[in-house]
């Protein structure tokens, strides 16, 4: 999915002084319906083989040349899948070894694989000196000593030229390498560079330089690639118009000398004797023109321009251009020293412009002085000049106020044709550093990038310039290499901005890269690379500097970089629904080849910054481009459950390349349970969207205490899983987690633990389950509960139980004083409610009252919390005796009773008088008559089947006195019970001892009605109670222990003392002895 | 008065039965004593429920007359493990006896059941004791007696 079109087309490629020009003559060819850059791939390819077949070299570009023809490439169309060739060889034009001259070639490998090169050196004459194979790491510098090489193949040879054979499959530009020459016939070393030139047939034959002010006539090294000789004129112009004018002839293969300015040439010569007599007081610029008669790119060419007096020698170079690869007629000057810099040796540094006019008609020149000020820009009008047509001119830009010692850069634009004005800039300095050589750029120079060597050794300074010469501003990729270790920074650079960036200060002081990384201190060499992010516009060189050796060396080789893959990775691709996540993002990969865009280009960088990204979803219902970063990653929205494709595309204002990849949308919406019971276990359900595809999830809890096993994706919308939940389980959240893709995890849902439901309970009562019924029972019978609790659930314990308090009059038993039995002599109690927190609950009612109703409960625990059961109910209808009474039959009267001896309590008792309520005969212990009270059986109850009466009675008073005086506590009357039969009697009686005279007697009694169950266990409750009582006196006046001499008397009427009472819970005493919910109750027996 | 005629009547007609019965065919009623608990801490009272039984063709005298505890229309034989008997507790000569009686009468093969407190009138130190009771057929003080079961009572000191 292209977003365009290529914007180039057909372009092909001319290579002069490091620099790879791509010529766009697509209007030329592109009618012919072939790639001209294969076109030229295989004509490189087609030299090569010829000459490594020892063919004849021109023959065989002639051959080329035919293939070539429109006629030829009407009818030899190469196929798309037609592979790139290998290269002509790039070549140097010159080296200088000699007395006066060194030379060392400086290459770096600018790709990102390891290859190698084959230097060859060969003499002036023509002749092959050596090849030496150099290997390259990525990224990497390699330095030839030309005096070594020579020296090794015992040449004696001083000059020549050199070409250079990259292995084939990587491009040609992926080397680049400038020849770092010293001049030292001065008295301080001069430093001159000569960059890589990489002929062309593509390009014309005429090739055009400027110099400085030359003091005498430059001399220039004219170096023939053909195989056969060649005719060069030679046009020299001056400030005053056209000068000398000469024409040499060149022998394949030869390097010649000559001096350009004036008709000597001397053939054969070396540099040395091509100079004598090199007598022109030039003082002004010089412009050189070099025409054959050869074919393009069959010759190349490089000058030293003489300067300084004979004992001030030194040289400047003189780099020759081919007009047809020039762009524009603009050209730029990157990092112009201006003032101090202390980069360089302590001097005043001015720019000087030479300017040299190819055209007969005037060219209007304007100098733009681009400076930058920390990092900020700033564009200034130095003035404009016109220069007349074939006519050269020198301008000292000692006017200019600089802002910064380096970051300074000049546009000089001219309204020309491109290549008709050839512009030299030079930094003058007045120290032991005479003058920097500035490389000149055409200002839309299509070789966008550039690869140097970088060196800190000796104390040197290495600082990569860059300016962006363009109208927007740019990001410029910085990569520095040091071994195997790589730096990398992406800047912006605004509009006309020039940056100087120390490779010194990166390392040493540890700045680090955009991914954090740092350099190693103890790294020396290396090389730096740097590449726009929007293609074009920017320049860039790098200075190698010695204050101290007063040494200033540029390494400008400029190549062109293209956009040729980008690779997509995925961050995020499976997305939750409705979330936003870094889906993933494209890296752009950077090749160096000739033709823009093409795919098959040598690798060099991944990365960068700087370029545009588009991207698209191609279903957006499913997956939303959401945001499209800088950075080259993109955002996405997951719309709906579901699966797309999410497209990038990377460009950098040329070319552009594609990335993608397939993204999910998924969702989990509901679990079932969505509560999980502690120490259970069974299948769990997770409803969802987009959940197929992706591999069997894992079902991953926030907490402990739920295992899960065999998840099962059994649909896009549902997975399933078998799990257990320990009795500790914690959790809160749950999520699906897909181990296959990247562990990429679902939105959560919320569940939580639970406590397993309290089984029910049941009441028994009578050994039967009595829950939810009525249950019909009498007063006093037993009621004993007990409650069924049914096996707990795992991890539950019983942790309390409760039954209701009965409603009514409930107590919990009737006893002695113990406790322990039945009421007694020591006592009869009323027992409270026993503790209702057990199993079971006994309890007895002492009065009918219906719909009684219990309940239970009990409460478990575990994991932390607890759980009430239901309760269960039961409901009693109590019923008994009621409405009835005693009927009572008191006696009237107190008597004197003649009763016979006993034996009471093992004591003989004589016959005696006894004052008795009744009236009775017999013996004291055994006897008849009329008792004094009599209680028949009771009458009018109702409900009374079931059980007996009994009776109890209280003693509430028994006061003696006369002869006698006691008085009995009050308490339980004899024992209990009083009696179980009816009619019961009382006749209070006491002896009259002959010493007695007189007995006085109060008594009051209180009788209760009691009524008990036959059901087991029962208890006697209360009925009623009747209070009785009399007064009363025996009294004698002699012979008191004869019965006849006693007389009786009775206060008052005997008998009861109201009416039959029935009980009532309220009743809380009578007499002095005190009730319990109408229970009678002592501490013991009265007396 | 009419009720106490009729006590009176029944008194007489319950005596002559009764000698017939001793004369003719044994013992006009039986006692069965029981002890609830076979063992009691010393100083905790020892009841005897004790049922009199009807056991002639007539009716007989059940009445009772309770002075301190006791029931005096039994006389109690209390002995310890030696065989020895238990002095009852002594009374204080000048003081009257204070008691109440209970007139009842039991019908052919009525019984009647009561409780007497035997420590009321004995004091048990701590040991075995057995312990019956016996009742006069009639208030002559020549009367026949009808003796009771036995039963053994085992004291404890207490904890």
């Amino acid at each position: 999915m292209s977003r365009r079109s290529s914007g180039i087309g057909v372009l092909a490629v001319a290579v002069f002084g490091c620099l790879y020009f791509l010529l766009s003559i697509g209007a030329a060819v592109s009618a012919h319906g072939v790639d001209r850059a294969d076109v030229l791939a295989f004509t490189n390819a087609f030299l090569a083989e010829a000459a490594r077949q020892g063919g004849n070299r021109a023959a065989a570009l002639r051959e080329v040349n035919d293939v070539l023809s429109p006629t030829a490439i009407s009818t030899r169309k190469l196929g798309q899948g037609a592979k790139m060739p290998a290269m002509m060889p790039n070549v140097i034009p010159l080296f200088l070894q000699d007395r006066q001259f060194t030379s060392t070639l400086v290459l770096v490998n600018a790709s990102a694989v390891s290859t190698y090169a084959d230097v060859g050196f060969t003499a002036r004459e023509g002749t092959h000196i050596a090849t030496q194979r150099v290997q390259f790491t990525p990224h990497s510098q390699q330095s030839i000593d030309v005096a070594a090489v020579l020296s090794s193949a015992a040449s004696t040879a001083t000059s020549g030229s050199i070409s250079i054979m990259v292995s084939p499959g990587v491009q040609p530009s992926s080397i680049a390498a400038q020849l770092s020459m010293t001049y030292s016939g001065g008295p301080d070393p001069n430093y001159i560079d000569e960059e890589l030139e990489m002929p062309s047939m593509n390009t014309s034959s005429i090739l055009r330089g400027v110099a400085e002010r030359s003091n005498g006539s430059p001399i220039i090294g004219i170096t023939s690639l053909s195989d056969s000789s060649q005719t060069v004129a030679i046009n020299c112009l001056e400030n005053n118009g056209p000068g000398t004018s000469k024409s040499v002839s060149l022998l394949a293969g030869e390097t010649l000398f000559t001096q350009a300015c004036n008709a000597k040439t001397a053939y054969g010569s070396d540099l040395e004797t091509a100079m004598l007599g090199n007598d022109s007081a030039m003082q002004n610029s010089v412009g050189i023109s070099l025409t054959s008669t050869a074919q393009p790119g069959e010759f190349v060419a490089f000058g030293l321009a003489p300067q300084g007096d004979s004992d001030h020698r030194y040289f400047s170079g003189i780099t020759f251009t081919d007009p047809k690869t020039l762009m524009s007629p603009n050209t730029t000057f990157t990092g112009v020293p201006m003032g101090r810099s202390v980069l360089l040796p302590d001097g005043n540094y001015v720019p000087e412009l030479a300017l040299a006019n190819f055209s007969p008609k005037p060219a209007r020149v304007r100098v733009k002085y681009a400076a930058t000020s920390g990092t900020s820009p700033a564009m200034l009008d130095e003035g404009s000049l016109i220069v007349p047509g074939n006519s050269t001119r020198w301008v000292r830009l000692d006017q200019v106020r600089p802002l910064d010692s380096i970051q300074n850069s000049f546009i000089v634009e001219s309204d020309g044709a491109p290549g008709d004005l050839i512009a030299k800039m030079v930094s003058a300095g007045n120290s032991q550093l005479r003058e920097i050589e500035l490389p000149a750029k055409d200002e839309r120079d299509v070789n966008n990038s550039g690869a140097h060597p970088w060196s800190l050794a000796s104390d040197n300074q290495s600082t990569l310039l860059l300016f962006n010469h363009g109208d927007k501003a740019n990001y410029v990729n910085v990569v520095i290499s040091a071994g195997s270790a790589t730096w990398e920074r992406a800047f912006r650079l605004a509009s006309m901005q020039t940056m100087a960036l120390s490779i010194r200060q990166v390392i040493h002081s540890g700045i680090k890269g955009d991914k954090g990384e740092t350099l190693p201190t103890n790294a020396v060499v290396g090389m730096a690379e740097w590449f726009p992010g929007h293609s074009g516009g920017v320049a860039g060189r790098m200075l190698v500097s010695n204050r101290a050796l007063a040494m200033a060396r540029n390494f400008s080789c400029a190549q062109y970089e293209y956009l040729c893959a980008a690779d997509f990775s995925a961050f995020n691709n499976v997305i939750i629904d409705g979330q936003v996540v870094d889906f993933g993002s494209l890296v752009a990969t950077i090749c160096l080849g000739y033709s823009p865009c093409d795919k098959g280009g040598t690798p060099e960088y991944q990365g960068g910054t700087g370029y545009s990204y588009y991207w698209s979803s191609a279903n957006t219902n499913i997956i939303s481009i959401s945001k499209v970063n800088s950075d080259g990653s993109v955002n996405t929205l997951g719309v709906a459950p579901g699966s797309t494709t999410v497209s990038g595309e990377v460009d950098d204002g040329t070319c552009d390349a594609e990335g993608g990849g397939p993204g999910y949308v998924f969702r989990i919406t509901s679990i079932s349970p969505a509560t999980f019971i502690i120490g259970t276990s069974g299948t769990l359900q997770i409803n969802g969207g987009g959940l197929s595809g992706k591999g069997t999830p894992n079902v991953v809890f926030d907490g402990a205490g739920i295992s899960v096993s065999g998840v099962t994706v059994q649909n896009d919308s549902t997975v399933t899983a078998n799990y257990s939940v320990s009795c500790s389980a914690s959790v809160s959240q749950v999520q699906l987690q897909f181990p296959s893709d990247d562990n990429v995890a679902t939105n959560t849902l919320g569940v939580g633990i639970g406590l397993p439901s309290a089984p029910a309970p049941t009441i028994s009562f009578g050994g039967n389950n009595v829950t939810g019924t009525t249950q019909s029972v009498v007063v006093g019978q037993q009621i004993a509960l007990t409650a069924n609790v049914p096996s707990l659930p795992p991890c539950m314990s019983l942790s309390s139980q409760d039954w209701s308090t009965p409603p009514g009059t409930a107590i919990g038993g009737y006893t002695n004083k113990a406790g322990s039995g039945i009421p007694d002599t020591t006592g009869g109690v009323v027992q409270s409610l026993p503790a209702n927190n057990t199993g079971s609950y006994t309890f007895y009612w002492a009065y009918p009252q219906n719909s009684m109703q219990m309940t239970y409960q009990y409460v478990m625990s575990g994991a932390g919390g607890q759980v009430s059961s239901p309760i269960p109910t039961v409901t009693f209808n109590v019923s008994g005796p009621t409405g009835g009474t005693v009927p009572v039959t008191a006696y009237s009267k107190l008597t004197i009773a003649n009763l016979s001896a006993c034996v009471i309590n093992g004591q003989n008792e004589p016959a005696m008088p006894w004052l008795v309520y009744g009236n009775i005969t017999g013996s004291c212990s055994i006897y008849s008559g009329t008792p004094g009270i009599e209680f028949d059986s009771p009458t009018g109850y109702s409900n009374d089947s079931g059980g007996n009466f009994l009776t109890v009675q209280l003693i509430n008073t028994d006061d003696v006195s006369g002869s006698y005086n006691h008085n009995d506590v009050p308490g339980l009357d004899t024992s209990y019970p009083y009696g179980q039969y009816f009619p019961t009697t009382d006749n209070p009686m006491v002896g009259l001892l002959s010493s007695n005279t007189t007995i006085n007697r109060s008594f009051n009694a209180t009788m209760f009605l009691m009524w008990q169950s036959t059901a087991p266990n029962s208890i006697p409750v209360p009925l009623g109670y009747q209070t009785w009582g009399f007064q009363g006196s025996a009294n004698c006046s002699a012979n008191c222990g004869s019965a006849s001499n006693w007389t009786a008397s009775t206060s008052g009427t005997p008998g009861t003392v109201g009416g039959f009472v029935p009980s009532n819970p309220s009743q809380n005493s009578v007499g002095n002895n005190t009730l319990v919910y109408g229970y009678p109750t002592w501490s013991g027996v009265s007396q | 008065m009419r009720t106490a005629l009729i006590f009176a009547i029944v008194g007489s007609i319950a005596c002559s039965g009764l000698a017939r019965a001793s004369t003719q065919s044994g013992p006009p009623f039986k006692v069965v004593i029981m002890a609830p608990t076979k063992k009691i801490f010393a100083g905790a009272p020892l009841e005897l429920k004790v049922r009199l039984t009807n056991t002639s063709n007539q009716d007989i005298n059940a009445s009772a007359s309770y002075f301190r505890g006791l029931d005096a229309s039994y006389k109690y034989e209390v002995r310890d493990s030696a065989g020895a008997p238990v002095a009852p507790i002594p009374q204080e000569t000048a003081r009257p006896p204070v008691g109440q009686g209970r007139i009842r009468t039991l019908s052919p093969g009525q019984s009647v059941d009561e409780v007497i407190v035997i420590t009321s009138g004995y004091r048990l130190a701590p040991g075995t004791y057995t312990i019956q009771l016996s009742r006069p057929v009639s208030a002559s003080p020549n009367s026949p007696v009808v003796q009771s079961n036995k039963v053994n009572i085992t004291v404890v000191a207490p904890r």
